[in-house]
């Protein structure tokens, strides 16, 4: 076992070992929970950074160990650039949630499980996005569920934290059983667990392909909230506090991208998966247009962003679908990007709520007086969603709509570009009222703790910087090209 | 622990009733206290536990060939009544040694408020030597003598706290439902003497006309309702729901499971076809399935709720016999032994601290798992690991066996697996709706607002934490481990299928 195998468990298993720590010793040490598990989402950050030049020398990285010789499955992880982003995205947002969480949630009798749950929650994603076996991912995505739903179920925001949690762990698992049936049906193929058997299972069993690539889109739909697997995900993101709600609006929804990209998209070549194209393109404008339009009548603001995410993550499985360049790129972009700016979203509603008290739009109003600096990050991610030039989800965008007239379907690529004109819609609608314009009912507002403004302030910052220098990310993003759908680009 | 061979079963069975005998003895002459009886037996369990696992290093000691030789000269317990190779049997019986050692050690502080505990450990001794009896024996009339001494321990067992009128009314239902299990099997065994002049079970032929037959499904369907199939699973809940919860335990975590391993090695050790059986036994495990899920979900008692837990994860052991015995798949059967194995430990770990809650602070109902903050966490954590592993959430044991499961019946070229597929994810998503009001709960307990200070937490008695102990690392270890259990249980799936004639 090299330095590098080290490096990579340990990737993992940092969060995992200061989480279980913090359960069993928390209580006598609770008030440095914080700091223990900030230390460690940075150490873990600073850990996956160490194979950016081992990935750029074309190395992959990988560790194997046997679990159950007999029956074929091993633990064994693996780093190569598919991972990349979703690693990359999975391991920033937890550091900005966990800077978010210092001063959010107070400091009690209970609150070093809080943090231990997150990092809990946040190892899950890595080992998802790690993991190079399907019993050692199907793992990992439950335990990125189990350590989510207790969360929402103790640190809920109301009364009705058990049934959200309930249909939120329900819904989430069905979506993992298809997926677990597809896996099931493709191990046995080949009795070997190991992601290069997909490819060899899948291929050896071309009949089998609609099946299992329709269980497959369906069981990673649902953790994507695509309509019509969306329902849990707005009650979830509304009742959950606010930095598990970065981690799961900002994170987790990606991991469903991954999925998408890991397991049908690897294994097919382009001619196969094109039967799920047009379906997966539908949905994606399907998606796109219910989820903004519900975030147009919405009056809770942290439902609002909720929609909005439903919303963008129909872009994503659209430039997916168009099996494209520009659109494989660009939905990854996304992506990140997504996660950067709906991270930023959340903490101003966060920000909001914590300063008036109130999560109703039609009480808030005239806010742009009373908190200039919010307004500038609120404005900045505002503009950033609605995908103006600069700022970081134009690019993206602009790689995506461009897909959408690379493929026959152009009447779909318009009404593509068209519902993004909701988007806008809703950003105004939200900006306007909470910002600018003037409410009757005066209200105060409190001071806002220094750690929410600094996350939001430094998220704000690298909108900027990935909007004005997309460059670098993009150069990564590229890599993964050659792993997807055959590699013939 | 790879293979077993046991001399003669019939040692067990004889030390464990004799110690029943001189328990009920010393209790009479020398009115020795709970905890000392409790020791007592937990002592021959472990004895004989260890007597089996270790009977390999101890088959070549003197005093083990002198005790066989004499034993095997006695000529009504002659081991010729015994199949002492059942790896299966093994198996089985070294699960509920095990629990009734962790059973009878949890007794000493559970019963200590009961006045009858005098004939709690003799039963309890007794019941285990019936049921190991019933499990290795190769002879009708002995298989019937045994498995009446195991039930009818069981019927006074359920009904031990008779000062309840619940108690008393379960254990009636379950007396009567048993009896008429026994007279049919009675009956079947007439109709085999009938037609074939023996009642040992390897020379009876079946296939020598109707009444063979209708004598073997007479068995069959006997022991169907001991062991709980639906339709004929009504008393379950009741039994198991109303009984002690250390008696629960064992009822549900291994009994059960023990009957219906013997009728499936006798109707193939009688010749039954095995495409038959498997088939009889797919319906009834889809029954099971949703009929223990579906009823699971309207329970409001905690211990009737895991009674229907019970039920359908029956269900899954019956499906992956099923599955096998169709399609000559030892992966299958293979895997119903280790849904056997971590079921044994899951839902016993469930009950034991189940009984905790209940004896500490009147815990019967779902809702009442809140009060569980009175409590040590320890408890809550246990009761949820039990629950989660049931729930066959990762990274728990009872993944292990799902995954197995749904590999198994992806495997299987059978005609009906994509219905077999379907109805366990759909019993597993209902599961999960009984299954997760009990976690939050029992959770939401465990990370509340109170400070420690508030908690009045209440001191738990060795006697029964130990115990909980024990199970919670078995589990934890059947998680990080399975490769071990693989094995002993490849060995039984073999040998089960070796019995087809």
């Amino acid at each position: 076992m090299n330095t590098q195998n080290i490096i990579m468990v340990s990737v993992i298993l940092v969060k995992l070992l200061s989480s279980g720590f913090l359960l069993l010793f928390g209580k006598s040490i609770g008030r440095f929970a914080k700091w223990i598990s900030l230390l460690v989402s940075f150490s873990s950050f600073g850990l996956f950074l160490v194979f950016i030049p081992a990935l750029q020398n074309g190395e992959i990285p990988s560790v194997v160990f046997d679990y159950l010789p007999t029956m074929g499955i091993q633990f064994s992880l693996k780093i190569d650039w598919l991972a990349f982003p979703f690693l990359l995205t999975e391991e920033l947002v937890t550091i900005f949630a966990i800077v978010y969480a210092l001063d959010y949630v107070k400091t009690d009798d209970r609150s070093h499980t809080f943090y231990a749950l997150l990092l809990m929650f946040s190892a899950g994603m890595s080992g998802t996005t790690l993991a190079n076996d399907i019993f050692l991912f199907y793992f990992f995505w439950e335990l990125m569920l189990i350590a989510s739903s207790i969360l929402v179920l103790n640190w809920g925001e109301s009364e009705k934290r058990n049934g959200v949690t309930l249909k939120y762990f329900i819904i989430t698992h069905l979506g993992s059983l298809l997926v677990l049936v597809a896996f099931i049906m493709i191990y046995t193929q080949t009795g070997v667990d190991n992601f290069s058997a997909i490819k060899a299972g899948l291929q050896a069993n071309p009949e089998q392909i609609p099946l299992i690539g329709s269980l497959f889109l369906l069981g990673f739909g649902v953790k994507m909230a695509v309509v019509p697997f969306h329902i849990w995900l707005p009650d979830t993101h509304s009742e959950a506090p606010m930095p598990v709600t970065i981690m799961l609006a900002a994170a987790m929804l990606s991991m469903g991208t991954y999925g998408i990209l890991r397991f049908p998209m690897s294994s097919l070549s382009a001619m196969q998966f094109s039967m799920f194209a047009l379906p997966m393109m539908i949905v994606g404008v399907v998606s796109e247009i219910y989820g903004a339009s519900m975030a147009l009548v919405e009056k809770d603001i942290k439902r609002i962003i909720a929609y909005s995410s439903v919303s963008q993550m129909g872009y994503i499985l659209y430039g997916l679908g168009t099996q494209t360049y520009s659109g494989i790129v660009g939905a990854t972009l996304h992506v990140i990007y997504h996660a950067i700016v709906k991270a930023l979203l959340f903490c101003c509603v966060g920000w909001i709520i914590k300063a008036t008290g109130k999560r109703d739009i039609q009480a808030l109003g005239g806010m742009h007086k009373k908190d200039p600096l919010l307004t500038v990050c609120m404005v900045l991610g505002g503009l950033s969603i609605m995908g103006v030039p600069a700022l970081a989800i134009f690019n993206s965008e602009w790689m995506i709509f461009s897909s959408g007239f690379q493929t026959p379907y152009t009447g779909l690529a318009m009404l593509e570009i068209l519902g993004s004109i909701l988007t806008t819609a809703y950003i105004l609608r939200f900006i306007g009222k909470i910002f600018f314009t003037s409410q009757d009912e005066e209200f105060s507002i409190q001071k806002v703790p220094f750690s929410i403004k600094l996350a939001t302030v430094s998220l704000t910052i690298l909108t900027i910087t990935a909007g004005l220098f997309p460059k670098p990310l993009f150069n990564y993003v590229v890599n993964e090209l050659p792993l997807i759908l055959g590699g013939q680009w | 622990m790879v293979s077993f061979s046991i001399q003669n079963p019939l040692i067990i069975i004889l030390v464990l009733s004799l110690a029943a005998i001189i328990i009920f003895m010393l209790s009479k002459i020398l009115h020795i206290s709970n905890s000392i009886m409790a020791s007592l037996s937990t002592l021959t369990f472990l004895l004989m536990l260890l007597l089996i696992v270790f009977q390999n290093h101890l088959q070549n000691s003197s005093i083990f060939i002198n005790l066989s030789t004499f034993m095997d000269n006695i000529e009504i317990y002659s081991s010729g009544y015994f199949n002492s190779e059942d790896s299966g049997a093994i198996l089985i019986s070294i699960i509920a040694l095990a629990l009734a050692t962790l059973v009878s050690l949890y007794s000493a502080e559970y019963l200590k408020q009961d006045k009858r505990q005098r004939y709690f450990y003799p039963l309890l001794l007794l019941m285990i030597s019936g049921f190991i009896g019933m499990l290795f024996t190769s002879n009708l009339m002995v298989l019937y003598l045994f498995s009446e001494l195991m039930s009818i321990c069981t019927y006074s067992l359920v009904a031990f706290r008779r000062q309840t009128d619940t108690a008393i009314e379960a254990g009636f239902k379950y007396l009567m439902m048993g009896s008429v299990a026994s007279v049919i099997i009675l009956l079947g065994i007439a109709f085999l003497f009938f037609s074939n002049g023996t009642i040992n079970i390897n020379e009876i032929e079946i296939s020598n006309g109707w009444i063979s037959q209708v004598g073997a499904i007479l068995i069959f369907s006997g022991f169907c309702l001991k062991s709980a199939m639906v339709p004929l699973h009504t008393w379950l809940p009741d039994a198991h729901g109303r009984a002690p919860s250390s008696i629960s335990a064992i009822l549900s975590g291994i009994t059960i499971q023990g009957v219906f391993y013997t009728s499936v090695r006798l109707l193939l050790s009688l010749g039954f076809d095995h495409y038959l059986l498997g088939t009889i036994l797919l319906i009834l495990s889809l029954l099971n399935i949703l009929v223990g899920n579906v009823m699971g979900l309207v329970q409001d008692h905690t211990k009737r709720l895991l009674g229907y837990s019970t039920i359908s994860q029956m269900g899954y052991i019956t499906l992956c016999m099923a599955i096998g015995l169709r399609n000559n798949l030892p992966a299958a059967i293979q895997t119903s032994f280790f849904i056997i194995i971590v079921h044994a430990a899951a839902k016993s770990l469930a009950f034991l601290s189940k009984g905790v809650l209940h004896y500490y602070i009147g815990a019967t109902k779902i809702k009442d798992l809140e009060r569980s903050s009175e409590l040590p966490n320890f408890i809550s954590l246990a009761f949820g690991l039990a629950i989660i592993s049931l729930a066959a959430i990762p990274p728990f044991a009872g993944f292990t066996g799902k995954w197995m499961v749904l590999t198994n019946l992806v495997a299987s070229d059978d005609r009906l697996s994509i219905l077999c597929i379907l109805v366990f994810l759909g019993g597993s998503i209902i599961a999960l709706g009984y299954y997760f009001p009990l976690l939050i709960h029992i959770f939401s307990q465990i990370f509340s607002h109170k400070k420690k200070a508030e908690r009045k937490i209440k001191r738990i008695s060795p006697w029964m934490s130990l115990p909980i102990a024990v199970l919670v690392i078995a589990i934890l270890y059947i998680s990080i481990a399975p490769q071990l259990f693989l094995k002993s249980t490849e060995e039984a799936s073999y040998f089960l299928l070796g019995m087809m004639r």
